[in-house]
């Protein structure tokens, strides 16, 4: 065994890092933004689920009934995807109406009836204490294990407190739950803090069970073959391999029941929907959650047969994880182990101490203060003292619970009568959320027709156990009727009391609710809420919305109320934030709904919503609610939604055409640039013939007598250099036309065999001057295409001439070639001349670029032939562009989709 | 993935999920294991779990471009 000393050293150890983590979390976070708020720490937080339950009780189960354990985590797995569109909306609803809780997430719902929070709440308490009075406990019961203090399990209320250790660890986590629970007014503010110590005690457990797990298989066995193998040898082991016909007939029920509690426990409902920051951690956790299950109910099977094949048989399996280090030694396995067990208690009794006390302060305290409110209390101070109480409260009453009747019950069973009793929850909010027609009268009769079963049928035995009341109900039932046994309702006995509860009792509470809902009308606040709940998508975020309120009610009277509800600073906060969104808060007439319904909110998110409405109604003067009224608000809002789609589109529209004015006016920048460029180079291109012909002409004018070859070699520089402005001029007018697009083509059906043979023939003599090859390879196939043959021609004779003039090799060939590619037809002029830089392959086309020959002297031509080249083959539709090899040769290919 | 797809891939997969752990499919495995063996109904809830877990994975954990809320 473990001295005690040591064991209280290590929880005390434990509980300061717990305290620890979350002081550190809170004390690190800067306003609006937080590490904590990550889906990870979502994923591992819902993992509350896992209490010692999963812990000690799923081994205890599996002993005893084998694999059929597992519908309780299997249940939620299965329905992930279901589960994913129902928070989803839940979120979305609680966001945006600022709800607190699952009590305020139904009386909001159900026309913010206070009857109806006050009633969750209560039966919230009713159905959790005894749950959470179970973890406390575990806790105790594997402390005593460790210790070797068997003869504490028989404590009763007349021991002394003050030898109960469980007595300090509640003591503890109330001072936990108030510290990082009860911080602020508003309770719709993520708790990161005690959200942080969830997460982080979700990876101690895990672990903690997974190193035990590990343990049994490969420590104390030889792996999952030897330890299947022995239990095979045994027939009362072997029999927990398969399922038992009552087992398999309970098998989908189980995986209902607890898809179902996963969305109604209070601390699931916490942690998943108000505790969420972000749609995007619920994804995640839709597949990361089960993965969690499976590594944490893995090694639950193994654990439970190791344990019956080890240890005696009046060893509670429940402990088993505790036990079979012990058995083996291996202390520090067991510590470890225990204090996985701690973990998976101390998170479900910290979230759902949390959930249960804002349940009950806002649902249950709240109303009953606004009610017999005078106006002049401060309510805020009021508030926190409420939440810390409930917190002391619920937490005394589980300690109590725990010392009085845990003793009877195991964890799974006591874990079970929660379940179903929180599923009652069911019907009401599921359908609640998709189906307008639900009202507040079919939601009580459910709830009650729902409760009052599972009170027959699960607690009456209970308590009859326990002596409280006779037993002679069990045996006879009730009036003498055999037909109303509770553990066996109806006269079916071939089902498990919990089954058969949970068949009859949300089957009769559905079919109260649907004809409870059909045969009478709801009220106009319950249709307004419906609306909202149902239509969530329609409505604006923030709960800035329209929303129906007809009445008066005085600003300086609304803000007082802020005042005394949220303190000086929350008020000035709420009323600027209105103001951001609605203008000056004392703008309007006192019937202005937005106002009203604004503090409502608000007020909503730190007293939940029953009490917030009767708190409003203190200051305002409401009237009654016509169904026109209604009508209004729905049309209202409908209009908005239209008027915010179109300023949405109108804005996109506008966003688009600034773009493309952006890019019109970059292009025109450019374009004006280009103009500035081609006038300054044209007029240099002019300048130089004309400062020669000038230079010339003096010369000839101011020497009269120079020799007639003299006067001869002057004129033919001068004509020459004539004809060279009068082709720069005549370069650039064609150019100018070609790309302002006023040129038009004259298409006809040519030959294109032709058409290179003309252009070859126009520059062969060019060719032979400079000892040139010309090859014309066109000839062997003809083609017919349409084009401007002038033009093409143009075209064909540049590239040649091109190719001539820059040929610097003796016995150069020039190629051109015709083919097709698909429709297009392909032209190319191919040299073996010296090639260019594949930098050149564009600057060629611009206008006036020359390359600079060899021997650096500059060509006759003005630079323009390319230019107009290019804009001709685009008018065709086509495309020109260039390969070449330094010192190989160029190719000049034009692609043009005018083939016949 | 468009939410439709994401809706229809939801209600498409719980089916398959509901179906995979329905009576008659775990009946097949819910056989006594031979000898040494991991039992056939352990074995086949794990694939199944892990199944969901992947279902899960590829209609929700892939990150869409939507903006978190």
């Amino acid at each position: 065994m473990i001295a005690e000393r040591f064991m209280v050293l290590i929880i005390v150890l434990y509980l300061a890092l717990l305290f620890g983590v979350a002081w550190w979390v809170q004390k690190g976070l800067k306003p609006g933004s937080s590490w904590v708020a990550n889906r990870w720490i979502y994923a591992l937080s819902i993992s509350v689920y896992c209490t010692t339950w999963a812990y000690y009780g799923s081994v205890g189960k599996a002993a005893s009934d084998g694999i059929s354990f597992i519908t309780t985590y299997l249940g939620p797995v299965i329905f992930m995807p279901l589960w994913f569109w129902l928070t989803s909306k839940m979120i979305k609803i609680c966001r945006q109406y600022r709800i607190t809780s699952l009590a305020d997430f139904i009386s909001s719902r159900y026309s913010k009836s206070s009857f109806l929070g006050g009633f969750v709440a209560v039966f919230c308490v009713i159905v959790i204490v005894p749950y959470i009075a179970i973890q406390l406990k575990a806790i105790g019961t594997g402390y005593d294990i460790l210790v070797g203090n068997q003869q504490q399990n028989a404590l009763n209320i007349s021991s002394s407190l003050l030898g109960d250790s469980n007595f300090y660890l509640t003591c503890i986590l109330i001072l936990f739950v108030i510290l990082f629970g009860t911080r602020n007014i508003e309770t719709t503010t993520k708790n990161h803090g005690l959200i942080s110590v969830v997460a982080f005690e979700a990876v101690v457990k895990l672990i903690a069970f997974i190193t035990v797990g590990c343990f049994v298989c490969f420590y104390v066995f030889d792996g999952f073959g030897d330890l299947f193998e022995k239990a095979g040898q045994r027939a009362d082991l072997s029999r927990l391999f398969t399922l038992q016909p009552q087992q398999s007939n309970e098998w989908f029920t189980g995986l209902a029941l607890a898809f179902l509690a996963m969305l109604f426990l209070p601390r699931q409902f916490q942690t998943a929907v108000l505790e969420n920051n972000s749609i995007q951690h619920v994804k995640t956790s839709t597949w990361a959650f089960p993965l969690y299950l499976l590594a944490i109910n893995f090694f639950v099977l193994p654990i439970a047969i190791g344990g019956k094949l080890l240890l005696e048989n009046n060893v509670d399996p429940d402990t088993f994880v505790l036990t079979i280090p012990l058995e083996f030694g291996n202390y520090g396995l067991a510590a470890f182990s225990y204090i996985g067990g701690f973990s998976a208690s101390t998170s479900m009794i910290v979230v759902s101490t949390y959930a249960l006390t804002n349940m009950t302060s806002n649902n249950l305290v709240m109303p009953l203060i606004a009610r017999s409110d005078n106006k002049e209390t401060q309510i805020s101070s009021l508030l926190l003292l409420t939440r810390r109480l409930g917190v002391l409260i619920i937490l005394l009453l589980a300690y109590l619970y725990q010392r009085l009747f845990a003793d009877n019950s195991s964890i799974v069973s006591t874990g079970l009568i929660s379940f179903v009793g929180v599923v009652q929850f069911a019907p009401a909010t599921l359908l609640g959320m998709y189906w307008k027609d639900g009202n507040r009268k079919a939601a009580i009769a459910s709830f009650a027709v729902g409760f009052t079963i599972w009170f027959y049928m699960l607690i009456i035995p209970n308590m009859a156990s326990v002596g409280m009341i006779s037993e002679d109900i069990l045996t006879n039932g009730l009036f003498g009727s055999e037909l109303l046994k509770p553990q066996s309702l109806f006269g079916i006995s071939h089902l498990s009391t919990v089954t058969l509860c949970f068949m009859i009792s949300l089957s009769l509470n559905l079919l109260t609710y649907l004809s409870v809902s059909i045969f009478t009308a709801q009220s106009a606040i319950g249709q307004q809420q419906a609306e909202l709940f149902v239509n969530v998508d329609n409505y604006p975020a923030s709960g800035d919305g329209p929303s129906v309120w007809k009445g008066t009610a005085k600003t300086d009277d609304l803000k007082q109320l802020l005042n005394r509800v949220l303190g000086e600073v929350g008020a000035a906060n709420a009323v600027h934030h209105y103001e951001r969104i609605h203008g000056d808060w004392q703008a309007g007439n006192q019937g202005d709904s937005n106002r009203i319904s604004y503090v409502e909110t608000v007020l909503a998110g730190a007293v939940g919503i029953a009490s917030a409405r009767i708190l409003i109604s203190s200051v305002a003067e409401e009237e009654d609610l016509k169904l026109e009224d209604l009508l209004t608000v729905a049309r209202e809002s409908k209009e908005l939604l239209m008027l915010n789609k179109q300023l949405k589109s109108q804005s996109e529209v506008l966003e688009r055409t600034t773009t493309e004015l952006t890019t019109a006016n970059a292009r025109l920048k450019m374009l004006d640039k280009e103009k500035d460029l081609f006038i300054s180079t044209v007029t240099h291109e002019l300048r130089t013939p004309i400062t020669s012909i000038r230079s010339f002409a003096e010369i000839l004018y101011d020497n009269p007598d120079l020799s007639s070859d003299e006067k001869a070699e002057f004129l033919e520089i001068i004509v020459r250099e004539t004809e060279r402005i009068s082709r720069l001029i005549s370069e650039v007018l064609d150019l100018e036309k070609l790309q302002s697009g006023t040129v038009k083509l004259a298409l006809s059906e040519e030959s294109i065999t032709h058409l290179i043979a003309d252009a070859v023939a126009s520059v062969k003599q060019l060719a032979i001057e400079k000892n040139l090859t010309m090859v014309n390879e066109a000839v062997e196939h003809d083609f017919l295409a349409r084009i401007d043959r002038d033009r093409l021609t143009q075209v064909l004779i540049n590239l040649l001439s091109n190719a001539i003039k820059y040929h610097d090799k003796e016995n150069g060939v020039i190629k051109v070639k015709a083919s097709t590619e698909g429709h297009q037809l392909v032209i190319s002029v191919a040299d073996n001349g010296p090639g260019m830089e594949r930098e050149q392959y564009e600057k060629v086309f611009q206008k006036f670029y020359q390359i600079r020959k060899k021997d650096n002297i500059k060509d006759k031509g003005v630079g323009l032939g390319l230019a107009i080249s290019r804009s001709i083959v685009d008018l065709h539709g086509g495309n020109i562009k260039i390969s070449s090899v330094i010192g190989a040769g160029t190719e000049i290919s034009i692609s043009l989709p005018t083939l016949i | 993935m468009s939410k439709s797809k994401i809706v229809v891939a939801s209600i498409t997969f719980t089916l398959l999920s509901v179906v995979l752990m329905s009576k008659p499919l775990l009946m097949i495995f819910n056989q006594p294991p031979e000898s040494g063996s991991v039992p056939a109904l352990f074995i086949y809830v794990l694939i199944v779990w892990l199944i969901t877990a992947a279902g899960s994975y590829l209609i929700f954990g892939r990150k869409s471009d939507t903006k978190p809320g």
